[in-house]
């Protein structure tokens, strides 16, 4: 008798927490990954941009917010492109969506994060705290290292 | 005889046309031209002028760009590090924005992607004459974007073209690329072309 009212008590354990699951949209099944890490030096008061790519694992579309840098003045994401008249030119970036299992690519010449106003000079193997703000996983807090520029 | 001699003057020719054929246009002449500017160590030179006698490979940059001008100064440097032999190079860095980018500014900038003196040179100026050297090979720069920073500074981010190009000796432009895409390999392969 005790036996079975054990597995009774179990199974509506384990109905309930499947039941959580399905109900809450907002649980995520994997993980918002930051890697390829990398940015320019700058001198103070001049701009640099990083590099990176993000990852997300979750099963859910996610969006990239914002991001900051006590290094900086300021830092969002930009994208250069090319205005009608033809020449190279940079904007910030709108609509930073990530599908499940897609990736967010920065690299040189597209979407980078735009850093600027370097609060002071950051040398060849520095490294700077960037916060990266999504709507859904929240804050993620990464270190970019900083690379030569060649 | 006289058959023959023209056979052998068509004969000659042929291979010259041929050559001629692998020569590129001139794109802009600026032999003529001179501009009054100064270089990364607030010396007065005299461009084109002083740059005769080697080729020079060109870019146009501001330092305050943080991801397509990098990308054009390291392919600069990439250029001088993969030349067999580069005693005949030499690279000119000039900007779009000599109200900011004073000597001092280019040299930090200029040892940031380890552009050694000797084969580098980047160029700023006063306003008026950057404008027109700029002008005078169609080159294009505008403020975009201004802002107030937080010490109450403006700060502004520009639209350019993005142009790498190469001169001959005589201080002709014999090729154009865009800038911060072309691969090294090809502007060394055109500078070989023309050497």
């Amino acid at each position: 008798m005790y036996r079975i009212l054990l597995s009774v008590l179990a199974s509506i354990l384990f109905l309930s927490c499947n039941s959580d699951k399905n109900s809450d949209p907002e649980v995520l099944s994997g993980q918002i990954e930051i890697k390829n890490k990398w940015m320019r030096p700058a001198n103070a008061d001049a701009n640099s941009a990083g590099y990176l790519s993000i990852i997300n694992g979750t099963a859910k579309t996610d969006t990239l917010l914002s991001v900051s840098s006590d290094a900086f003045e300021v830092a969002e994401v930009h994208e250069s492109y090319e205005t009608e008249a033809g020449l190279s030119g940079m904007r910030p970036a709108k609509n930073l969506d990530i599908a499940p299992g897609d990736s967010l690519v920065l690299k040189p010449g597209g979407l980078h994060l735009m850093l600027m106003s370097a609060r002071q000079p950051i040398t060849e193997n520095d490294s700077i705290t960037v916060n990266f703000n999504f709507k859904k996983a929240g804050e993620r807090t990464v270190r970019i290292p900083v690379r030569s520029s060649n | 005889m006289t058959k023959f001699r023209g056979f052998v003057l068509l004969i000659g020719i042929i291979p010259l046309l041929l050559a001629c054929q692998d020569r590129p246009e001139v794109i802009k002449d600026l032999s003529e031209a001179s501009f009054k500017v100064v270089n990364q160590d607030s010396s007065t030179v005299n461009f084109p002028q002083d740059f005769k006698g080697k080729y020079t490979i060109v870019g146009f940059i501001y330092t305050h760009c943080p991801d397509v001008c990098p990308v054009i100064s390291a392919k600069l440097s990439n250029v001088n590090k993969q030349l067999e032999d580069n005693s005949d190079v030499q690279f000119v860095q000039i900007t779009f924005d000599p109200k900011r980018d004073t000597p001092s500014v280019l040299k930090k900038y200029m040892q940031q992607f380890k552009q050694d003196k000797q084969n580098f040179t980047a160029i700023t100026g006063d306003s008026a004459t950057i404008d027109t050297l700029l002008s005078s090979m169609d080159i294009l720069a505008k403020i975009a974007d201004k802002k107030i920073t937080e010490n109450g500074e403006e700060t502004y981010l520009m639209n350019h073209t993005n142009r790498i190009l190469v001169m001959d000796k005589q201080a002709r432009v014999r090729y154009e690329y865009p800038g911060s895409v072309v691969k090294e390999e090809h502007v060394i392969d055109d500078l070989n072309a023309l050497r």
